[in-house]
């Protein structure tokens, strides 16, 4: 299976799909990348809406897969990282992911891949931005003191997906820059964020593809553990967020048990003695009867009729 | 002739299911097609509507050597059915006693002309000596993945079986994944999906089988799905794998087909070799058809 297989068992029809793109002569996920949207709508016999959504899963899945190389000559400068800059793109107060199609004057377009799409791309608030559009401010977030590369700061659409109500749940929890998100996403940080794990993940996947366009492999920690944050000037603090801290907990240690003394069984001795009808199992009951050794320690008269609980 | 082993360590993940449908698309398609049951809970034999302790079975097969002909039931569809029984379990026990136990299923089906498809669906023990005769007997070993949880650890743990399974035996077999229980819906089933693709790459069959409630029903009609509702998404689903195998089984033999091959290398396991000295070596895995 592979990449355009996956991606249409992911988010198409499966073989359908599959079939008429592979009869169009699209043989892979940079292929149908290259498909205007008109053209992948045709050989899909679907909607325009549906083949734009279905060209944006194809752009991930192939970051995802690095099938797709990201030229980094062609992504463009990111604010705040060669030259820091107070005012960035804004995003609208009354949409929770960024771009809303209807509420940019373009069309939207993944950031990362701005530089690998026609004139009929889509485009996000940084690409206009980078376009001569209107500036849009953003809060005053700290410079990073990383290196201008690693320190990639975080913004509403980058990575591609990041909406203004987690960024501000990041940065609440000092979580600014790509790598910071690489090496601190686990499951506390998404509680603490109130981001769910999976879309934090995914977070992390994207930044890693774009960080690793730059810097080569870059190794992930698991979910519940990370490397400690990147330090964080401290001048350049807001006051009314405290520092992050850590604290050391010790535990306690656990109070040794001690096993239980052993108690007598209920019934006596191991077989227990079951009646049936005045009759007893396994026994003659013209027998006598015989001493239970459990309950009456004193060693019973030699008997081979006698058995122990343990024989 | 074609044979598939469908295997996993794993219970539940849609061996018998996988089996019993795809030999039902593969007989619709006009191929003919023999399902072996080797598994003594005899799931196969009750999916498609026969009784395990009428007649003889593979157990006979394998234990008196019965020939095959004898034992072949007809099953809806047009497909040829080796039935199972609760006595294949002696076999198990028997085997410990006998020496090459792991090949007497090839060797009752070497006889075997005029199929073009066997499907062997396997017990859920990927170590046990019926899942060897399988995989002595199959050129195409299927690892049903179910897209839940804990499948990619499954898997993987199913491949070092089955290396350790054919060390010393026979030259190897072809490996392929087959994901089932797939949900699009659910985002754990796509990220697994994704996980498995990214593991398995090209052995991973283009066609995932989706859940589906007509499945279970066929299963308990005893028909395969394609008799029970032809219009529903997982006959879809078999047909598209069927029309996958056929193409794979086309160019393997060197036969032209209407739809383009696409570009398929799946892993194919070889048992470790030894030096001169005899010390082992690791696992080959070469990334060429088995001929």
């Amino acid at each position: 299976m592979d990449g355009l297989a996956l991606l249409t068992n992911l988010h198409a029809d499966g073989p359908v799909s599959l079939r008429r793109l592979r009869t169009a002569g699209v043989r892979s996920l940079a292929g149908m990348l290259e498909l205007p949207l008109e053209s992948l709508a045709d050989v899909l016999s679907t909607e325009e809406a549906a083949a734009r959504r279905l060209h944006r899963e194809a752009r991930v899945l192939a970051a995802r897969l690095l099938e797709v190389p990201l030229d980094p000559e062609v992504v463009p400068a990111l604010p705040g990282v060669d030259e820091p800059t107070r005012d960035g793109p804004q995003v609208p107060e009354d949409s929770q992911e960024f771009p809303h199609p209807e509420s940019c004057s373009g069309e939207e377009r993944p950031c990362w891949a701005a530089g690998v799409e026609d004139a009929a791309a889509e485009k996000t608030g940084d690409a206009q931005l980078s376009e001569g559009g209107p500036p849009m401010p953003l809060p005053d977030y700290p410079e990073p003191t990383a290196s201008p590369v690693e320190g990639t700061l975080l913004r509403p659409g980058r990575p591609h997906g990041l909406g203004r109500r987690e960024l501000e749940g990041l940065v609440r929890e000092g979580v600014r820059t790509f790598r910071a998100l690489i090496d601190l996403t686990n499951l506390a940080l998404s509680r603490r964020a109130g981001i769910p794990y999976t879309k934090l993940i995914e977070f992390r996947s994207v930044a890693r593809a774009e960080l690793r366009a730059r810097l080569g492999a870059i190794r992930v920690p698991g979910a519940f553990g990370g490397v400690p944050p990147e330090p964080v000037s401290t001048d350049r603090v807001r006051p009314s967020e405290p520092e992050p801290r850590l604290r050391v907990v010790e535990l306690e240690p656990r109070p040794r048990l001690e096993p239980a003394p052993a108690r007598p069984r209920a019934f006596g001795s191991y077989r227990a003695e079951r009646v049936f009808a005045g009759t007893r199992l396994g026994r003659d009951a013209s027998r006598e009867e015989q001493p239970n050794r459990m309950r009456d320690p004193t060693p019973a008269p030699t008997d081979p009729g006698v058995a122990g609980p343990f024989v | 002739m074609q044979t598939l082993a469908f295997v996993n360590q794993k219970g539940g993940c849609g061996k018998t299911t996988a089996a019993v449908n795809l030999a039902g698309a593969l007989a619709l398609a006009g191929e003919r097609v023999l399902l072996v049951d080797l598994d003594p809970q005899a799931h196969a034999t009750l999916a498609l509507g026969h009784c395990c302790e009428e007649g003889p079975g593979v157990a006979d097969v394998l234990l008196h050597g019965t020939p095959v002909a004898e034992a072949l039931l007809l099953a809806p569809a047009g497909i040829a059915l080796l039935p199972s029984s609760l006595g294949l379990s002696e076999f198990e026990e028997v085997a410990d006693r006998v020496l090459h136990a792991e090949g007497f299923l090839a060797r009752a089906l070497d006889g075997l002309h005029g199929w073009d498809f066997v499907l062997i669906d396997c017990p859920p023990r990927a170590d046990g000596i019926l899942t060897l005769n399988a995989l002595r007997a199959a050129n195409t070993a299927v690892l049903v993945v179910e897209t839940g949880t804990f499948a990619l650890q499954g898997a993987l743990r199913a491949v070092e079986l089955f290396r350790v399974a054919i060390a010393g035996g026979r030259p190897g077999f072809e490996l392929r994944v087959l994901a089932t229980l797939f949900d699009q819906e659910l985002r754990l089933a796509r990220d697994l999906l994704t996980g498995i693709q990214a593991r398995f790459s090209d052995a991973l069959f283009d066609t995932v089988i989706h859940e589906s409630v007509r499945l279970r029903e066929a299963a308990a009609f005893g028909l395969p799905v394609q008799l029970l509702d032809p219009d529903c998404r997982a006959v879809r689903d078999f047909e598209a794998l069927a029309a996958e195998l056929c193409r794979t089984d086309a160019s393997r033999r060197g036969i032209g087909s209407l739809v383009p091959t696409p570009s398929l290398n799946p892993i194919a396991l070889s048992p470790p070799s030894r030096t001169a000295r005899g010390e082992e070596q690791p696992m080959q895995v070469s990334t060429t058809w088995m001929d």
